[in-house]
């Protein structure tokens, strides 16, 4: 007689998993943590780019390193935050400072009531850096 | 009985459509234009108001994140990185270039399935 965990007992195809309904339909709903706090991204995002940007020379190899090490650490620590019914975006925009004019925009179109963002710039002398971070709730 | 299998193409996000829908909403705003400073701001809007209300018209159930930066020509150094946490079967994202005599205007979209 077959072990029950036998694998030559299973039969046919592996079934797909069903979850079960939460009936929750906002972050609300998964506790307070679960809600994007647009004034702790925010200080996340202060720390880290006066961390990576202090005393440092525009150089367009490293600035090219710079900006992309700055996106993920981002990343891993606003996920690290706890909200983890939120897709995130990040964007970091680095530039040299010569004397030109820089506009940077955005245009969102979400459910204000369960998506944010956060935005924050720093600038030393010959560089400046603009960091945004978006959060989209998924169902 | 109808072919439940077949999928319609449409449904997902192609990187494609939005690339020629962006290329047209920034054209249609700048083309022609030199840099001007008074101007930015509504230039960005309407770059930015152009590209959701066609995005919109696509009729996809996403939301969209679009962003926009026009910068002056001067010869200064520009990086943009961008990370996402995100589906990457249903979600997806473009980044759009485009330069006149006079400035660059680089936009990013990114389609996240509601």
């Amino acid at each position: 007689m077959a072990a029950l965990d036998d694998p030559s007992s299973y039969g046919g195809p592996l079934k797909e998993i069903v979850y079960e309904n939460t009936y929750i339909t906002g972050p609300n709903g998964y506790g307070p943590r679960a809600q994007f706090r647009v004034a702790d991204v925010q200080a996340i995002l202060r720390a880290v780019l006066r961390e990576r940007m202090e005393k440092q020379q525009y150089d367009p190899v490293k600035a090219a390193h710079i900006s992309k090490h700055i996106a993920e650490d981002l990343r891993e620590k606003v996920k690290a935050l706890g909200c983890e019914r939120h897709k995130l975006v990040i964007q970091v925009t680095l530039g040299q400072k010569a004397g030109q004019a820089t506009r940077i925009a955005s245009r969102c179109l979400w459910d204000t009531s369960t998506d944010g963002f956060a935005s924050e710039h720093y600038e030393n002398e010959t560089m400046y850096c603009v960091c945004q971070v978006f959060a989209v709730y998924f169902e | 009985m109808d072919d439940a299998a077949s999928v319609p193409d449409e449904t997902g996000f192609v990187a494609d459509e939005v690339t020629a829908i962006v290329k047209e909403a920034v054209d249609g705003v700048l083309a022609a234009e030199a840099y001007n400073e008074q101007m930015v701001g509504r230039w960005t809007s309407n770059c930015l108001e152009g590209c959701v209300k066609r995005l919109v018209a696509l009729g996809k159930p996403y939301k969209y994140i679009v962003t926009c930066t026009i910068m002056q020509k001067t010869g200064a150094g520009l990086h943009t990185a961008a990370s996402a946490y995100y589906d990457t079967a249903t979600d997806g994202s473009r980044t759009i270039r485009w330069e006149n005599k006079s400035m660059y205007a680089i936009t990013t979209v990114f389609a996240l399935a509601a």
